[in-house]
């Protein structure tokens, strides 16, 4: 069976300006951001065909004369996969292990520690997540440590808990009704990761935690102080139906 | 962890080491990412234009590549988007079931209006995704399903024939009663 002419070719003017509204509707390129989060996929660290070939020219400029040895499509192909791949786990490794740098007036403030929190420890896939805003140099971890046995200052980073993790740490004691343990968690987030990309997450779960303390009035003043902060997104689509829901007689 | 209680406020697909399906190697990961830079905004526009609402569409979204994330190596490669687009039916089906209330098009976290950077273009775009919205509800799910798929989307009729698990002279047929429908609400 032949396919029918399609209305975007032999409808009228106004057929056709309505079909066309219609197909050049997209969703937002951070919504697709977020599913590869979702999906525990490393969108933005994984070689994507634009990467491979940014890689590829830049191996060719550093090789220069000596590129032609390596121009068998195959040599070449090894190569851009190999490199490509290690610059993806240099630079996850980076954004799970370095926290944003905090601004001038908060360095001198102790870093607050989690105590006994859930699963903190680096899972496998959470350096795949890119969660954490990329910071371009490390100026001093907050949690730097200094050896008071040493004659000269060794500083040793202690490994600080991404953003994911303490996320999923206030989430996973949210769960299990523990919500001022979860509070206590995203208060660090919050102040060690003030512009991270779960920030709207972690302010909305903060709502939650509230009112599963019993501050309800509390809660509501936050969830609706969101909405003025955030009136448009996912997150304040989700906060608004739980003010709906709560606001009922 | 056993016994969660999911939140109300927080995506509960967030990052979550949970939802990728143990055994998935780096060619599974690299063939999902693939299919998600390729078929998202087919999906959101889809459930879109099926009518769930602007606020759902995200979540539905992810749900449909979520299920095509547990059954990856299940779908044969080519077939991935008719694969999609069965389960954005289904969830669509769902989602219009407990629909509220439906927010305005173009909420721009959610959206990306092609003619954004030109204010008029894009009152007029979202006029007329008003439009189509009043027009399509006049069809039936299945007239919708047909109209959508063949001239937003422009799967062929054998296509939609899988996707819909039904004959082409179904499709054929409930084809040209939605655009018998599209045409006279279009007229008037």
């Amino acid at each position: 069976m032949s396919d029918l002419e399609r209305l975007s070719i032999s409808g009228s003017t106004d057929e056709r300006d309505l079909v066309r509204a219609a197909r050049d509707l997209r969703p937002s390129s951070a919504s697709k951001q977020r599913a590869m989060l979702g999906l525990g996929l490393a969108s933005a660290t994984a070689l994507t065909p634009t990467t491979a070939v940014a890689v590829a020219k830049s191996i060719k400029a550093t090789l220069g004369a000596a590129w032609p040895l390596f121009a068998s499509k195959w040599t070449a192909a090894a190569l851009i996969v190999t490199v490509g791949a290690s610059v993806a786990v240099v630079r996850s490794q980076r954004l799970s292990a370095t926290p944003p740098q905090r601004p001038e007036h908060a360095a001198a403030v102790p870093a607050p520690i989690v105590q006994s929190p859930p699963p903190l420890a680096h899972s496998p896939s959470v350096a795949s997540r890119r969660s954490e805003p990329e910071a371009t140099t490390n100026l001093g971890s907050p949690n730097t440590q200094v050896s008071p046995g040493a004659s000269s200052p060794k500083r040793v980073a202690a490994p600080s808990p991404t953003e994911v993790e303490l996320f999923d740490a206030a989430r996973a004691r949210l769960s299990t009704g523990d919500s001022a343990g979860a509070l206590k968690v995203l208060g660090e987030q919050l102040h060690t990761y003030p512009g991270g990309n779960l920030a709207l997450e972690a302010k909305a779960l903060r709502i939650e935690a509230l009112d599963g303390m019993g501050q309800r009035q509390r809660a509501l003043a936050e969830a609706q102080a969101f909405l003025a902060q955030n009136p448009s997104g996912l997150t304040s689509h989700r906060v608004r139906r739980w003010l709906e829901k709560r606001s009922m007689p | 962890m056993t016994g969660e209680a999911p939140s109300e406020l927080v995506d509960a697909s967030l990052p979550n080491p949970r939802v990728v399906v143990p055994g998935h190697g780096w060619f599974e990961r690299r063939r999902l990412t693939a299919l998600v830079e390729r078929h998202w905004d087919f999906v959101g526009r889809l459930l879109r234009h099926l009518g769930v609402d602007d606020g759902d569409v995200e979540d539905a979204a992810q749900q449909t590549f979520m299920t095509l994330n547990q059954k990856l190596e299940q779908v044969e490669r080519g077939k991935e988007r008719a694969f999609l687009a069965s389960c954005a039916l289904n969830i669509a089906a769902r989602s219009r079931r407990q629909r509220g209330r439906r927010r305005e098009v173009g909420d721009e976290a959610l959206w990306e209006l092609e003619a954004r950077e030109n204010p008029e273009a894009a009152l007029d775009q979202r006029r007329r995704l008003a439009r189509l919205e009043v027009i399509l509800a006049k069809m039936s799910e299945e007239q919708r399903a047909a109209f959508i798929l063949y001239e937003i989307e422009e799967l062929t009729l054998a296509e939609i024939a899988e996707v819909l698990a039904v004959a082409q002279g179904t499709v054929a047929s409930r084809l040209r009663r939605a655009r018998e429908i599209f045409q006279e609400a279009a007229r008037s």
